[in-house]
């Protein structure tokens, strides 16, 4: 049944169809359309990425177009002329010549512009405005453009005088939708422009710079750079790569690790800057390059309701103490302890990687009345266990032969034990000694081991009671 | 013995209200009773101290324990003779009085046996370790760590073993700890005893047969001494040794507070 578009919206009074899900649904929204007719598809992205300073919804048209949502940043802008003027300021800064054009839906200001035509910010009035414009700012394709135009339709006012159906029929669901859509008929369901949060930037310089002063300059500028970038995606990193250029040879890359992940220029320029205390270039430094590691959201922190209870506070002065001694030490030289359920000494023991977790979770929590920890997280392990055999408090990395009793350890007395350790076999690490604790010269109290494995019964030192 | 919440006034009206000191002679009842008086013949009340778990010691040292903050140096020559079960119970009670300060171990010379340290009460989430090389940029970088850990004021306590330190760094170490009122303890061989240092306490550790002979080489506030003290043969909670039995049997009566003083 073929019905004209008209009869079907009789009353441009009543208000649009609501869709859902969608930020420029909002009962007043106005789009501003920006119909760049020479620009790469870089400044057109960088300039998105300023765009999102008006509005979050800023949706990329390309190739030379891009249209934001700005009904929902009026207020704050104080009226659309002051955003029209920032726009204008922007491109202007930016020597690009571009027209601007404001309409209530995103397709009609897209069109307008593109035809270098006035703001339409009446409903009503939208579809005598959009009736004249000629075919091509739709951007339908060539051959649909054509085949209209052989039917005699040149303008958009045209189509919407024909009947539904048959326009479908013709030249296909799509450029309905289109029509519908640039009318308010139709929800037009966008997704926002989301820039890549990815951070680099480079300083260079005039010359071979050699002095660490114009280097930490240059390496604070481009931090308060990435912290201004950072803070726009409201995000945080957790690392940072520098690349110090030299002439002629490969640039020397340094990357610094924050454990704690951090937007504050602060903490990345107080880590940069002890780390390039201690850093030796091979070369002078033609530039400065910065790129981020992983960006995630920021997190937010949050403030207790009583000032007494422990906060985040302690877990983020560890983090960074962590990230400070990595500028010097390697990350497996700073490592936490924790307990292995395993009878052989060597592996009773383990390295935590990341000690700061296990530490914020103390921190976080909550005391009894006492000021102490939960005794729910103490674990409780055999080896507090009554009658568990004593343990010293230093292990060698590896057993030392003490067979010959002139060694260093001096003639060894041995005062209790044996205590047999026989475990591993199933990890092919067979393992059946018997430990003793030995009285070595000077007083010294030792761990010592007979390993019955070997033949010979060789006598081992294993442990140091410090 | 007073412990580490009891303020330094508390504690000199305290000590005024004793009846004798160990020397026998009778004490001025009331002395001036202000914190920045401190009267030659009285162990200095401006230690905030963390007791030792040692009665001996504790009575020998100012405040009754070792310094909450500042820098000790403890002078060993070997491992092995109680070095660190001298440390234990501090390092102990320092987690169960609700402190959130971390342990740190700059370069310990050994591997700190995780067992044993949860044996003797320590939580395993507060230590912190961080791996020292032996070379002489090694050594700064030690000092260095030691010296971030300290500034960083969220440490409860910082283990540290140098080889050798200079009377600068020496000293920095001193004004961190003070700073970020971090107790330090730094290990080194004893003939830095002729060194100068600045430390609060200073000690020197030798075995002799089953005791351990402290020697308090320097003091600050109080007397330079000997003390003798009976450590390693006893866990956290008295947990006792292997089921064998130890030659001399004297595992049961091995607690730290059976010592006897030889000042």
């Amino acid at each position: 049944m073929a019905q004209p578009l008209r009869a079907l919206y009789p009353g441009e009074t009543s208000p649009p169809p609501r869709p859902s899900l969608s930020p420029g649904s909002r009962p007043n929204r106005l789009w501003i359309a920006v119909h760049l007719p020479e620009v790469e598809d870089r400044e057109l992205v960088s300039l998105a990425c300023w765009m999102r300073r008006i509005t979050p919804l800023v949706s990329l048209e390309p190739p030379q177009a891009l249209v934001l949502e700005v009904g929902g940043s009026l207020r704050l802008w104080g009226g659309l002329d002051s955003i029209e003027e920032a726009l204008d300021r922007e491109l202007g800064r930016r020597r690009l010549s571009a027209h601007l054009c404001a309409a209530p839906t995103a397709l009609a200001a897209l069109w307008l512009a593109r035809d270098g035509r006035k703001d339409v910010l009446s409903t009503k009035r939208l579809a005598g405005f959009l009736g004249a414009l000629p075919l091509h700012v739709t951007g339908w394709p060539q051959a649909t453009r054509r085949l209209l135009k052989k039917m005699g339709l040149g303008t958009v006012g045209d189509c919407l005088r024909l009947s539904r159906d048959g326009l479908v029929r013709r030249v296909g669901q799509r450029c309905l939708d289109d029509l519908d859509r640039s009318l308010g008929r139709q929800p037009d369901l966008r997704t926002a422009f989301r820039p890549d949060r990815r951070f680099s930037s480079v300083v260079e310089f005039q010359e071979e710079v050699t002095s660490p002063q114009v280097i930490a300059e240059a390496g604070k500028r481009l931090i308060l750079r990435l912290a201004e970038a950072l803070h726009g995606h409201q995000a945080q990193i957790a690392s940072c790569r520098y690349g110090f250029r030299h002439l002629r040879r490969p640039a020397t890359m340094v990357r610094i690790s924050q454990v704690v992940p951090t937007h504050e220029s602060r903490k990345i320029i107080d880590l940069f800057l002890t780390r390039l205390e201690t850093l030796s270039l091979p070369a002078p430094v033609t530039a400065l390059s910065l790129t981020t590691g992983k960006i995630t959201p920021m997190a937010g922190l949050n403030a207790g309701l009583f000032p007494a209870c422990p906060d985040r506070a302690s877990e983020t002065t560890l983090g960074e103490l962590i990230a400070r001694l990595q500028t010097r030490f390697s990350a497996e030289d700073i490592h936490g302890l924790g307990l292995a359920e395993n009878h052989r000494p060597e592996a009773a023991w383990s390295e935590v990687r990341d000690p700061w977790a296990g530490f914020a979770a103390v921190g976080r929590g909550i005391p009894d009345h006492r000021g102490g920890i939960p005794a729910g997280r103490r674990p409780a392990r055999q080896a507090t266990a009554p009658g568990y055999p004593q343990r010293p408090l230093w292990l060698l990395p590896m057993p030392v032969s003490v067979t010959a009793a002139d060694g260093e350890w001096g003639h060894l007395r041995l005062e209790s034990g044996p205590e047999r350790i026989e475990a591993g076999w199933w990890e092919g690490l067979d393992t059946s000694r018997d430990y003793y604790v030995a009285r070595g010269s000077r007083g010294r109290r030792l761990w010592v081991f007979r390993d019955r494995r070997s033949g010979r019964g060789d006598w081992y030192l294993h442990g140091i009671f410090g | 013995m007073t412990g580490p919440g009891v303020s330094p006034r508390f504690v000199a009206a305290a000590r005024a209200e004793s009846t004798a000191d160990p020397g026998g002679r009778k004490r001025v009842q009331r002395p001036i009773d202000h914190p920045l008086v401190w009267r030659a013949g009285e162990r200095c009340a401006s230690w905030r101290a963390r007791p030792t778990g040692f009665e001996a010691l504790d009575r020998h040292l100012p405040g009754g324990g070792w310094p909450a903050t500042g820098l000790t140096e403890i002078l060993t020559e070997h491992y092995g003779i109680g070095e660190l079960s001298l440390l234990m119970p501090a390092l102990a009670r320092l987690g169960r009085d609700g402190g959130t300060g971390c342990i740190v171990w700059v370069a310990p010379p050994f591997i700190p046996h995780a067992p044993a340290l949860h044996g003797h009460g320590i939580g395993l989430d507060r230590v912190l370790i961080v791996r020292g090389r032996a070379d002489a940029r090694g050594n700064r970088d030690i000092l260095w760590a030691t010296e971030q850990a300290l500034r960083f004021g969220s440490c409860g306590v910082v283990l540290a073993w140098a080889r050798s330190v200079g009377q600068v760094p020496l000293r920095r170490l001193q004004l961190a700890a003070e700073a970020g009122r971090c107790w330090t303890v730094l290990f080194r061989p004893p003939d830095a005893s002729r060194q100068r240092s600045p430390a609060v306490l200073r000690m020197r550790l030798t075995a002799i047969g089953e005791q351990t002979r402290i020697e308090i080489l320097k003091c600050r506030g109080g007397r330079s001494g000997v003390v003798s003290v009976r450590l390693g043969n006893r866990c956290q909670g008295d947990a006792g040794r292997g089921r064998e039995g130890s030659p001399h049997g004297d595992d049961g009566r091995a607690g730290p507070h059976r010592d006897d003083r030889e000042d």
